[in-house]
């Protein structure tokens, strides 16, 4: 069937566009509706024969023309190479001929340095007939490469902050350690404040057990009798001396083997680990650890009740799983206004490792109780609650493939269940 | 008065040796104390909870308690606090694992003595209290010293105690004669009783001693007669 070759004028076509759609059952008025169809499409559509001439273009091509050879204003178009020598190559034509369609994308220079991106397709629609509809994806494509701009640079930022997060993390320890860097004073101050008086004790004993000596050594070379040691031994206090110096040093033995203990503790729970430092580790001493370090902050107004259970080596990252025992650990004491009694209690279940830290303390409100986690949530006084305890917390299980979870009652306690894997997926 | 010792100052009561009183929760901090103390030759009693060293009947005492600030239980600010209504000048000196400088200015408002740190040093720690238990004897005598002259003025009639306070104002007998209306002789017969009564070795012993009793003596409206 022809079809008209002449290029309606743009203002027709938009009349045509416009027009009522008439009824599709005659054959004439269904041309007439394909036609319309076509004349609406926003996409540039146009017809040509093997020698390239245009029998038709819609409104949509007519603008696209302009665009692409914006000096040859309204001059009329005839053969595609007018509207651009590099819109249909000899190349792609061939291909359509040979499979029947082509698509691609053409680049046009369209002056003073600009470029048009098109996404071309071409169909034979007859023999000598091809059509070719034109979309202008100039603005996409540039869309596309700022997505992918953008993209990389989400990816640099993203990156910063998996690095600015493990600062926090390292920080956050690094505070937490200074927090309990007072108690850990005291808890050393005390047995080193007793070592150090009864160094200076024993330096006096001393002193007295010589001038002791030297007395007999006289008493000796003068020949005296029982008498005369016995005055010595009373005048310098000997009985008392030789039953207080083993005790002294007995005592003394004790607090420096505490001295050493919490050190070793502090080393155990503050080692730097690297990501890639898993090891399959004793939960038990990591909790036994933690709870030492923090002793001194508890000691006054909680009870500590264990029930370990019998549980396997874990694989996890020991001093980080020390900071979540600890965080939670200080909020079970912290929330304790009096005295009370925290539980640690440990078990298998479902072939994931269970630590249970629960508190009699002042317990968390409903409304509260799902902000817990949220970095920087804190219901404590300025100054003494950053507010990621919990969420860092919840990030290492999370490291750990593990879960945490809090449930409460206010006025009567918060229990915090932590589940980790025994072994780390593949 | 060279070579004469005011009587007044004589008759202050014999104090009872200085306590020191230890309370520390740990034990071998307490035995590291008292060997301290006591082989400076003073005598130690070491308590192991605030609550055990409240208990000890009769805390008004000369001495000194060497107080653990950090204890489980009652802590050593509230028993500070506790001591403080029952032996006000019995001084505290605290002891603490970490100096917390909110803790040291709560101890010290509240009237502590001192406030020392752990780890320290023998000697320092023996030196600040032997002169709190000094500070203290030196007050609980003046204190002690205050009450018997208060007692003893007490002890003068209405019109004695006039007389009194115009000594202490600096007049001759003839200027309180001519104040108070009275003979010479009179006033002279009154100032020889106060003298008597107050046990005062002289003039200026007396003066001193009314002045360190402060509010004017509470006239005995129940005293002897007047001359
Ligand atoms: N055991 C608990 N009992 C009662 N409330 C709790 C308990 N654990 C956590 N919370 C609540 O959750 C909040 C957040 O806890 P999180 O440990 O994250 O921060 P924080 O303790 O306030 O501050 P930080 O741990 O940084 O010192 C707390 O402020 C508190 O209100
Ligand atoms: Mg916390």
């Amino acid at each position: 069937m022809p079809i008209a070759i002449a290029c309606p004028a743009p203002t027709g076509a938009a009349k045509g566009g416009v027009r009522a759609a008439p009824a599709l059952d005659a054959g004439d008025t269904m041309e007439a509706t394909l036609r319309a169809l076509v004349d609406a499409t926003p996409t540039a559509t146009l017809l040509f024969d093997a020698g390239q001439r245009v029998h038709y273009a819609n409104p949509a091509a007519r603008v696209l023309a302009r665009l692409c050879a914006p000096e040859k204003g309204d001059r009329p178009l005839e053969r595609v190479a007018d509207w651009h020598p590099e819109l249909l190559s000899t190349g792609a034509l061939h291909l359509c001929s040979l499979h029947g369609s082509w698509s691609g994308e053409v680049i046009l220079g369209i002056g003073r340095g600009q470029h048009k991106i098109l996404l071309v397709h071409l169909s034979r629609i007859g023999p000598e007939r091809f059509g070719m509809t034109v979309r202008d994806i100039t603005q996409e494509s540039v869309r596309e490469s700022e997505l992918h701009a953008r993209n990389a640079e989400l990816e640099v930022a993203y990156e910063k902050l998996q690095g600015a997060q493990e600062q926090v993390m390292q920080s956050e320890k690094l505070a937490s350690i200074g927090q309990l860097a007072a108690g850990v004073a005291h808890e050393i101050n005390n047995p080193i404040g007793y070592v150090n008086s009864n160094l200076s004790t024993l330096q006096r004993y001393i002193s007295q057990l010589f001038s002791a000596i030297q007395s007999y050594e006289a008493a000796l070379a003068e020949g005296a009798g029982p008498a005369a040691t016995d005055a010595i031994r009373q005048k310098l206090d000997l009985d008392f001396l030789v039953a207080d110096v083993p005790q002294l040093l007995s005592e003394s033995r004790e607090g420096i083997d505490r001295v050493c203990k919490i050190v070793r503790d502090l080393k155990d729970f503050a080692r730097k680990e690297r990501s890639e430092d898993w090891v399959k580790a004793d939960i038990h001493r990591g909790l036994d650890s933690t709870l030492n370090i923090i002793w001194n902050e508890l000691k006054y107004k909680a009870q500590i009740v264990r029930t370990f259970g019998d549980l396997p080596p874990v694989e996890c990252l020991p001093s980080e799983l020390n900071q979540v025992f600890m965080n939670v650990l200080m909020n079970a004491g912290q929330a304790i206004k009096d005295q009370g009694i925290i539980t640690v209690t440990t078990s298998v279940a479902g072939g994931r490792v269970r630590i249970d830290i629960g508190d009699d303390g002042e317990g968390i409100p409903a409304d509260v109780l799902p902000r817990v986690f949220d970095p920087f949530f804190t219901t404590k006084p300025v100054g003494s609650g950053t507010g990621l305890g919990l969420a860092i917390s919840y990030g290492i299980v999370s490291k750990h493939h593990g879960t945490i979870d809090v449930s409460s009652t206010p006025g009567q306690g918060t229990l915090l269940r932590i589940e980790l894997p025994i072994e780390q997926p593949r | 008065m060279p070579g004469h010792a005011p009587g007044s100052e004589m008759d202050a009561a014999v104090e009872a040796a200085p306590i020191v009183f230890v309370v520390d929760d740990e034990e071998h901090m307490g035995t590291a104390l008292r060997r301290l103390f006591v082989s400076a030759g003073l005598a130690t009693e070491v308590y192991a909870t605030g609550e055990a060293f409240l208990a000890r009947p009769g805390l008004d005492v000369p001495g000194c308690v060497v107080l653990d600030v950090g204890m489980p239980g009652m802590g050593g600010l509230e028993v500070q606090a506790r001591l403080h209504e029952r032996a006000p000048d019995l001084p505290v000196i605290f002891l603490t694992g970490a100096a917390e400088v909110h803790v040291a200015v709560t101890a010290m408002r509240a009237g502590a003595a001192d406030f020392v740190e752990k780890p320290f040093d023998n000697e320092d720690l023996l030196r600040r209290v032997q002169a709190a238990i000094a500070r203290q004897a030196a007050l609980r005598e003046a204190a002690l010293r205050r009450r018997e002259f208060a007692r003893r003025l007490a002890t003068l009639t209405p019109r004695e105690g006039e007389v009194l306070e115009w000594i202490v104002a600096g007049k001759t007998s003839k200027e309180i004669a001519r104040a108070l209306g009275g003979s010479h002789r009179t006033i002279e017969i009154h100032r020889g009783r106060i003298m008597e009564k107050t046990a005062a070795a002289s003039l200026a012993d007396l003066i001193r001693m009314r002045l360190l009793v402060g509010a004017p003596a509470p006239a005995r409206r129940d005293g002897g007669a007047d001359t």
